[in-house]
């Protein structure tokens, strides 16, 4: 019962939410470690075209196997690709397999789960059961399975991590609707005369997202080793593409020559799924 | 006033420290309980009264913390014991329940057991011993079936059933002082009546001071010998009940008093106009000075009034009866 | 007579499902597998007046207040507004009725959406059931809403977050009086807010009814609201009605014996007034296995022979005064 605040220009309101999720993440040490590093990951994406001196693809016979010097930052492949671009190309693609097909999963799994929640009765039962089966597989043997039977190409990779993960978001959005459809604003929604699909749509699935956006980023790590794992083993993308996995793959081949051109793939990925795992959470203390 | 009091509060502050600011949740606030009195502590939400009864039982977690002031129980200054000593008084010689206590009842444990496991840390008993003093509190509360009820766990009890397991439990060891927060609020009334009684009979039989913390007026004139009112985090008056409700002489009880409608008679009430002020950065003045009809422009919201005894017992924190 | 709404023989059952070991603890038969949240109740409420339902937690009330406007399902009875019986309209129909019957939830916090702003709740009502069309005509429909409730302007863009209880509450009446509604059903409107806010919104909703002309059933267990707002009363216990008359009739001379030791447990704000207390042994016994009879026989201090036998009707003793109860109807 305190004075309500009432200057409110919409950009205070703004800075404020901004300024107040700087001081909750300030206070975690750990949050900010991973803040910082897919911060620094969208900093390369965002400024390859200034950094990416050399063409990913481009072989140069006279320089293969070299170890990093200022020519190659980061060094040259058995092909004499230049391994400091093509990490970079990696960076990009690797992140965009994950974030696309975590955040396409979310949005369609949780109106799925949120639709067979708010309904019940035998075809959420019916879903129920299909989200059962599909987390009874654990999600890389799944996404291996499927792969190994459609073939590895770069739609089908995105086609199957949107797959593996789906169930996920249909149980947590439907475990979400059950419980928000108890609340009594939804009956002043009833009473106020909105149509059932509004009540869903408008009303409850806004409300159902806390869980599904804390899921969504503890799942970007995760998409981000399936897609290294899936074409390490040969069943994601193929050569020459840049990517983490099968940069890595290579530099298991000559690791009696050199460490290098595995471990820093290699410790890309570490950056990208610990940034992630930390953010989320952080993010996940922040909103629960 | 009697020397002989069972507890003294003196110029107690507690501040919480957020993000907004500093939050002065209590600010000076003193008052004495004597023995064998129920002493009611009245306030609207954001008064303070919770985190006063939290302060006296040093359960004030940060960002919270008490920042001066003395507690003053049977002649020991609670504040400043060490923590050891403290948890010997705490749950002995002072005592708590809550509102909802079904929730602060362990939920895997009968509560024959919950019980019997006081006596025997506090007092030593056996099992067996421990047991039969169990059950004897519970038919001393008027649970019925004792002897069938100690097998029992919480859920199976009514709200109301809880509200008087919890009180023979608190009570088990004898406190001198129990502290209850809104004990009967979202029980019946039937069963409010019930509870009120239970409190009063556990003064006048076993001779415990009751700290009363209710928002609910009907409740504190019924209940209370001596009644404290807060406003934001300062106690704007003390009086004995009858004094209370018949003269009260601080605006805000006046106006409290004038906005609760009656089930004896018909009468008109009115609100109070205006907000509690933020207690982020409250005016140095009295806190009430906004909303009040019988301000003082240009003294109540810049002086902090100081508490003056105006009668024996009655005191009142304000510009109107001297003060500045 | 014109009553504006009329509830014959309300029924609503919750079947308890049997769990695998509940049969353990033993049945016998039918009897235990309904609760009778309300059973076979009736009342009228005639056109400008303010009805007040009382009873503790579990009497039904909440329950009969959310049958009449449809939120549930009752399983039998009439309810029969404006000379229409809407229970058992199908849903599509029930929307033209919802127009001139809204609902004040108990809950200012639960009730409004926590994701949308004022306006957007407001509008909702205006658009849904036609009042206004487009996007102007909706803003200055809902600022003058605003100012009804005592709000304004600046309090449109915001969240229910950052409104206060008492705001909150007032933008749930606003939102219930925007289609211009005949009759109101508040539930426990002041419960969850201060004293002196309570104070506010009580005597707005006194002037509310008087200057919109509507009707009002209002659910309370704090008996003192009820006595300020309204000018009939019904009693509940256990899904019954017990008793029925003006406020005046009943506040001073309650004739059930469950309607005295209510009014005598209500604490009076006034020490000095020390009431006789009617106390009722025990507790409320659980709806599922009920005697036959009177609902109140292992309680009540007056309980005799008839009690326990035959269950007592609602029956008209003094000018709209209605009592259940053996002991003050046998003649």
């Amino acid at each position: 019962m305190t004075v309500p605040e009432t200057k409110d220009h919409p950009l205070r309101k703004v800075w404020r939410s901004i300024d107040y999720t700087w001081y909750v993440l300030r206070k975690n040490n750990l949050t900010l470690a991973g803040l910082f590093m897919i911060v620094f990951l969208l900093f390369l994406v965002t400024f390859s075209p200034l950094i990416v001196t050399y063409d990913p693809y481009e072989t140069d016979a006279d320089n293969v196997l070299s170890p990093p010097s200022w020519k190659h930052l980061f060094g040259t492949d058995q092909w004499g690709r230049d391994i400091f671009s093509r990490t970079i190309v990696a960076t990009q693609l690797d992140l965009f397999i994950a974030l696309t097909t975590v955040l396409a999963s979310a949005s369609v799994g949780a109106i799925i789960g949120a639709v067979s929640g708010y309904f019940g009765g035998k075809a959420d039962l019916l879903m129920q059961r299909i989200t059962d089966i599909l987390l009874a597989f654990p999600s890389l043997i799944l996404a291996m399975g499927i792969m190994a039977a459609l073939g590895a190409s770069f739609w089908n990779l995105m086609l199957t991590q949107f797959l593996i993960r789906i169930a996920i978001f249909i149980r947590v959005a439907r475990g979400e609707m059950i419980s928000q459809k108890e609340n009594e604003y939804v009956e002043a929604a009833v009473c106020a005369g909105n149509s059932t699909s509004r009540i869903i749509m408008r009303h409850l699935l806004p409300n159902c997202m806390t869980p599904v956006a804390v899921m969504t980023t503890l799942n970007f790590g995760y998409a981000i080793l399936v897609t290294a794992t899936l074409s390490f083993i040969g069943l994601g993308l193929n050569p020459p593409t840049a990517e983490w996995g099968l940069m890595i793959s290579d530099g298991a081949s000559y690791l009696v020559l050199g460490a290098w051109w595995l471990s820093i793939p290699g410790a890309f990925i570490v950056l990208a799924v610990l940034g992630f795992n930390l953010l989320g959470d952080g993010i996940r203390d922040l909103v629960g | 006033m009697s020397e002989n009091l069972l507890l003294n509060v003196t110029r107690l502050s507690t501040y919480f420290y957020v993000y907004e600011g500093i939050m002065r949740v209590l600010d000076e606030i003193s008052f004495q309980i004597r023995p064998r009195e129920i002493f009611g502590l009245v306030g609207e939400s954001g008064s303070g009264k919770t985190v006063a009864s939290l302060s006296i039982l040093r359960l004030i977690l940060p960002p919270g913390r008490i920042t001066s002031g003395e507690v003053i129980f049977e002649g020991t200054d609670l504040l400043k014991l060490p923590q050891k000593e403290f948890s010997r008084i705490r749950g002995k010689k002072i005592s708590m329940i809550f509102q909802q206590s079904r929730t602060a009842l362990n939920p895997f444990m009968k509560i024959g057991e919950q019980i019997a496991r006081i006596y025997r840390t506090h007092e030593g008993l056996s099992k067996s011993e421990a047991m039969e003093k169990a059950i004897y509190s519970l038919k001393r509360f008027r649970i019925p079936e004792a002897e069938k009820r100690v097998e029992s766990y919480p859920h199976e009890f009514s709200l109301g059933m809880a509200q008087r397991v919890m009180i023979a439990m608190m009570m088990a060891c004898n406190p001198r002082l129990l502290i209850a927060d809104e004990p009967t609020t979202g029980l019946d009334v039937t069963t409010q009546a019930q509870i009120l009684d239970l409190m009063k009979e556990a003064r006048d039989e076993m001779g415990t001071s009751i700290l009363l913390i209710t928002h609910d007026l009907g409740v504190a004139a019924q209940t209370c010998d001596r009644v404290a009112v807060m406003h934001a985090g300062h106690i704007v008056e003390i009086a004995d009940v009858e004094v209370l409700y018949e003269r009260p002489l601080h605006p805000y009880t006046q106006a409290l008093l004038r906005s609760i409608p009656r089930v004896d008679k018909k009468v008109r009430i009115s609100d109070i106009p205006g907000f509690v002020p933020s207690l982020l950065n409250p005016p140095r003045g009295c806190r009430f000075a906004n909303r009040c009809t019988k301000v003082i422009q240009g003294v109540c919201e810049k002086i902090k009034p100081k508490t003056i005894e105006i009668d024996r017992g009655h005191l009142v924190m304000c510009h109107l009866y001297g003060g500045s | 007579m014109s009553f504006l709404l009329e509830v014959k023989g309300l029924k609503k059952y919750f079947i308890q499902k049997k769990t695998g070991l509940s049969w353990l603890k033993g049945g016998r038969g039918d009897q235990d597998l309904y609760l009778r949240a309300v059973d076979n109740v009736n009342f009228e409420i005639m056109k400008g007046e303010a009805l007040g339902l009382v009873g503790e937690s579990g009497c039904g009330k909440t329950t009969t207040a959310k049958c009449i406007i449809r939120l549930i399902e009752p399983t039998e009875g009439q309810i029969i507004f404006k000379g229409e019986d809407i229970a058992n309209l199908p849903k599509k129909e029930f929307k033209r009725v919802r127009k001139h019957m809204q609902y004040v939830f108990q809950d200012p916090v639960g009730s409004l959406n926590p994701r949308m702003n004022v306006k957007s709740l407001l509008a909702e009502p205006l658009r849904n059931f036609g009042i206004s069309k487009d996007k102007d005509e909706i803003e200055e429909k809902v600022i003058s809403l605003l100012k009804t409730v005592g709000l304004s302007e600046e309090h449109m863009n915001k969240l229910p977050r950052e409104l206060s209880g008492g705001m909150k509450q007032r933008v749930g009446i606003a939102r219930a009086i925007a289609a211009n509604p005949e009759f109101l059903i508040l539930d426990e409107p002041t419960a969850s807010l201060d004293v002196s806010v309570g104070a506010k919104i009580l005597n707005e909703l006194v002037d509310l009814q008087r200057r919109l002309n509507m009707t009002y059933l209002m659910i309370a267990h704090d008996l003192s609201v009820i006595r300020y707002v309204c000018n009939r009363v019904a009693v509940m216990y256990l899904g019954k009605i017990v008793e029925t008359g003006n406020v005046e009739d009943i506040f001073s001379d309650p004739l059930h014996p469950y309607t005295e030791a209510l009014l005598s447990a209500v604490p009076i704000p006034d020490p000095n007034v020390k009431t006789k207390r009617i106390d009722l042994k025990g507790e409320t016994p659980s709806p599922i296995n009920l005697p036959k009879g009177c609902r109140l026989q292992n309680r009540c201090p007056y309980v005799f022979s008839a009690c326990t036998s035959d269950e007592p009707e609602l029956i008209e003793v003094k000018n709209r005064h209605c009592v259940a109860c053996h002991l003050r109807t046998k003649s």
